[in-house]
């Protein structure tokens, strides 16, 4: 009896295949509104119907007649398709379910992105890459500059955005630099890892870079300086207005010579510590572009060792504006650049920015400074006259082997006129050199 | 007696002064020296009367300075967050050497302006200036309730003025939850991460396709790199592509041998192969290692009821559900063995 059910069962199955082996072109189960016409697909009809990679549901089933409604007494003649959307929707869920929704499927066009029929392609959708089909509708220009991201290039624009409903702006899949970090994960691992981050970076990569098309390196917006004067143009007019610019602004990388675009361990998004930093260019001697003579500075402060404070918290931004100034040296307010300067208050601006101003203004003071005499304030006597000496003429603005950083001679026409300051019982001695004998008595 | 006064005289004055000469962000030891100065209203105030909780902060500032006024807006802030907390900010003004009404009225204009709410001082004949030896302004000790220096610091650096607000921070807040460290190792071509990472979305989505595309461009941009091959060899297998994804699965172990994602997967497409002994006796060697992995019991269960033994199939799938009890893969496979044999 088995037998005889299992001879039965295999002839049904054999007989089923052969009939669809032997009459392939012909879909054998095809049906339409009126079951006597015969099947829309044959060798000489639609004959390439079902014969793609992914066909849909009712074509491979042969229910043509599930779409396409004949019409009344007619044998070739269908109802127009009013409605696109409503008809795919009495199969598929609404796709129009979140806040935003792609305007073909607002509109019920799913035919403007998806074949009905068939296509090579997965969900049947139209042309492969994807992208093909989305720059029947959007402007392609804007996926054609000189640097392409890699999904735009690659024609993948669903990686970022759905195609059809998103609670996002532009339908993206997720919102701001969480969608970049993604692919990006390098970038997120870099970001995390760092003490300070830049603002967009944490936000949106967007601010800087363009996510489908460029002309400039890096997918950014503009070239640099320019796209971070977006942001920073308190920088842009500074530098504008400036007579004398730090020439890292436009050599090399530029702003990105010192900062980081994205996350670094110090304020500022500084690569490295700022004094480190200024050292990495200024350990060699440099020719400005007016022909000025750069120290090695790097190999000054190795050899000497009595720092002026700024140098001593590793920040030459204490003196120097490191963008722009207008002022020689890029230094941030009036400096005399030369040995003699009139005393004003306004010639030491600089010094007087952390120093007392009253320390070269009072004769007398016993706690102003310890450079006295008594109660004769020699910083007062040496500066506060018409022919002033400059605070250079004693102090070596950077660094020198003596306390105070006191220099141990100022160059005085050809010759290095030594200071020679020496402390003594009473103070100190400048003598010989700028003094016979004078000494400075110290009263603490 | 007076060449001794002279002789300690000296020490002092040097032992001072190098103590000024060295790095102000060190933290010193010593005490700060007690004073006391007049408030804005002409009252007298002292250090003692003045120390917070558990800890102070001194502030010699000048409203000439613009570093200082701009530490003192900084220090306002977290005066604000911590004065509950025990913090106090002490700011002694050392405008001038004699501060006469109007440069008296231009300070207390400037405090006003600045909305600043801690002590303010005023340090009239520079005494206390002397005394702490302040050389610029803004200059900054922090103290703790003994008047113990725990920080010091001149100016307004940038590095500086992180290290000195950090350090009141974690005094408060505690260590700052420490950045996540980077990853030490081989460091991965980053076009290819960003090409696996796509492919990776795109299998997810159940785009095999378009996954596969950036998975092989991920894994021909860096050679070395295991997950493009493996997640290339799960979408050869989703695809019922069983030799291909051999293929890439030997690719790995050729990179690194003993990786025991790509062996079990080994196994299973051994199984798949009708190379079930050879499954077997390979997921049986990892079981030996590792005999916590639901999934080489899980793998194994099949590789049996591929050869055929139900029995001992079964009890591999009962194995691995004990140890892994919602791995969608346990029944998915175990009705593939029952179905396969029964048919």
């Amino acid at each position: 009896m088995k037998f005889l059910l299992s001879i039965i069962f295999f002839g049904f199955i054999l007989g089923g295949t052969l009939t669809t082996t032997i009459f392939p072109t012909e879909l054998s189960t095809a049906k339409t509104q009126n079951q006597d016409s015969p099947s829309c697909v044959t060798s000489k009809c639609h004959a390439s119907m079902g014969k793609e990679a992914f066909v849909h549901g009712p074509v491979a089933d042969g229910d043509c007649g599930s779409c396409h409604e004949l019409l009344p007494n007619e044998k070739h003649k269908f109802k127009h398709i009013k409605n696109i959307g409503e008809l795919c929707y009495s199969c598929h869920d609404s796709k129009a379910t979140e806040s935003i929704v792609h305007k073909p499927v607002m509109q019920g066009k799913c035919i403007t992105c998806h074949d009905p029929h068939q296509s090579n392609y997965p969900f049947q959708i139209k042309k492969n890459p994807v992208s093909k089909i989305c720059v029947t509708c959007h402007n392609k220009n804007m996926f054609e500059k000189k640097f392409v991201h890699g999904p735009t290039a690659a024609g993948d624009c669903i990686i970022c955005h759905e195609p059809h409903t998103s609670n996002n702006p532009n339908l993206l899949v997720q919102t701001g630099s969480k969608l970049c970090f993604g692919c990006h994960t390098e970038m997120k691992d870099d970001l995390v890892a760092a003490k300070k981050v830049h603002k967009p970076a944490r936000n949106n990569c967007t601010d800087c870079h363009n996510p489908h098309s460029t002309d400039f390196k890096y997918m950014l917006k503009n070239q640099i300086p320019n796209l971070c004067f977006n942001c920073h143009n308190d920088i842009e007019k500074h530098v504008e207005k400036s007579l004398v610019r730090h020439d890292a602004l436009t050599i090399k990388k530029k702003c990105l010579n010192c900062h980081s675009p994205h996350g670094a361990e110090y304020s500022m998004q500084l690569t490295a510590q700022p004094m480190t930093l200024c050292l990495n260019c200024h350990d060699r001697t440099m020719t400005t572009k007016n022909g000025e003579k750069l120290r090695n500075m790097k190999l000054l402060l190795e050899k000497n060792k009595a720092w002026h404070g700024p140098i001593r918290n590793k920040s030459c931004t204490g003196c120097h504006d490191v963008h722009c100034s207008d002022f020689f040296r890029i230094l941030v307010k009036q400096y005399p650049a030369k040995f003699y300067a009139a005393f004003t208050e306004n010639q030491y601006a600089l010094c007087f920015n952390c120093h007392q101003p009253t320390l070269a203004e009072v004769a007398e003071t016993t706690t102003l400074t310890g450079f006295r005499e008594g109660d004769r304030s020699l910083h007062y006597i040496h500066v506060n006259r018409k022919r002033g000496r400059a605070c250079r003429a004693c102090h070596q603005t950077h660094a020198s082997k003596l306390p105070f950083h006191i220099r141990a001679a100022v160059p005085f026409g050809k010759w290095m006129l030594p200071i020679n300051y020496t402390k003594t019982k009473t103070g100190g001695k400048c003598a010989p050199g700028c003094h016979l004998q004078n000494n400075i008595r110290e009263q603490l | 007696m007076k060449n001794i006064t002279f002789v300690f005289s000296i020490f002092l004055f040097f032992f001072l002064f190098s103590n000024l000469c060295l790095g102000q962000n060190q933290a010193d030891s010593s005490l700060a020296s007690p004073f006391t100065l007049k408030d804005f209203n002409g009252k007298q105030q002292s250090l003692n009367n003045l120390l917070g909780k558990n800890l102070s902060v001194i502030i010699f500032w000048a409203t000439w300075g613009v570093d200082s006024i701009k530490m003192m807006s900084d220090l306002q802030k977290l005066y604000v967050k911590y004065r509950k907390k025990g913090l106090n900010v002490i700011g002694v003004c050392v405008e001038q050497q004699v501060i006469n009404d109007s440069l008296r009225k231009k300070i207390i204009d400037t405090v006003k302006q600045k909305q600043i709410t801690f002590p303010l001082l005023l340090d009239y004949r520079l005494q206390t200036f002397k005394l702490y030896y302040v050389i610029a302004v803004p200059t900054m000790f922090v103290i703790d309730k003994s008047r113990k220096i725990l920080f010091k610091l001149a100016g307004y650096p940038i590095v500086g003025h992180d290290k000195l607000f950090n350090f009141i921070l974690e005094f408060f807040e505690g260590k700052p939850r420490a950045a996540a460290k980077k990853r030490i190792g081989r460091k991965v071509n980053a076009s290819a991460v960003r090409f696996y990472n796509m492919a990776r979305f795109e299998f997810k989505m159940g785009r095999s396709f378009s996954a596969k595309g950036h998975a092989m461009k991920a894994a021909k941009l860096d050679t070395s790199f295991i997950k493009p091959l493996l997640l290339l060899a799960k979408i050869e297998l989703r695809e019922k592509q069983i030799s291909n994804a051999a293929k890439y699965i030997e690719r790995i172990l050729k990179l690194k041998p003993n990786l025991s994602v790509a062996l079990l997967l080994k196994g299973f497409l051994l199984a798949k192969q009708d190379s079930a002994k050879k499954a077997i006796k390979l997921l049986n060697d990892i079981i030996r290692t590792d005999s916590t992995s639901a999934l080489a019991f899980c793998y194994l269960g099949y590789a049996y009821g591929m050869n055929n033994n139900l029995k001992q199939s079964l009890l591999e799938f009962k194995h691995a559900e004990a140890l892994s009890k919602n791995d969608y893969r346990i029944p998915l496979l175990r009705s593939e063995v029952i179905q396969g044999l029964v048919n």
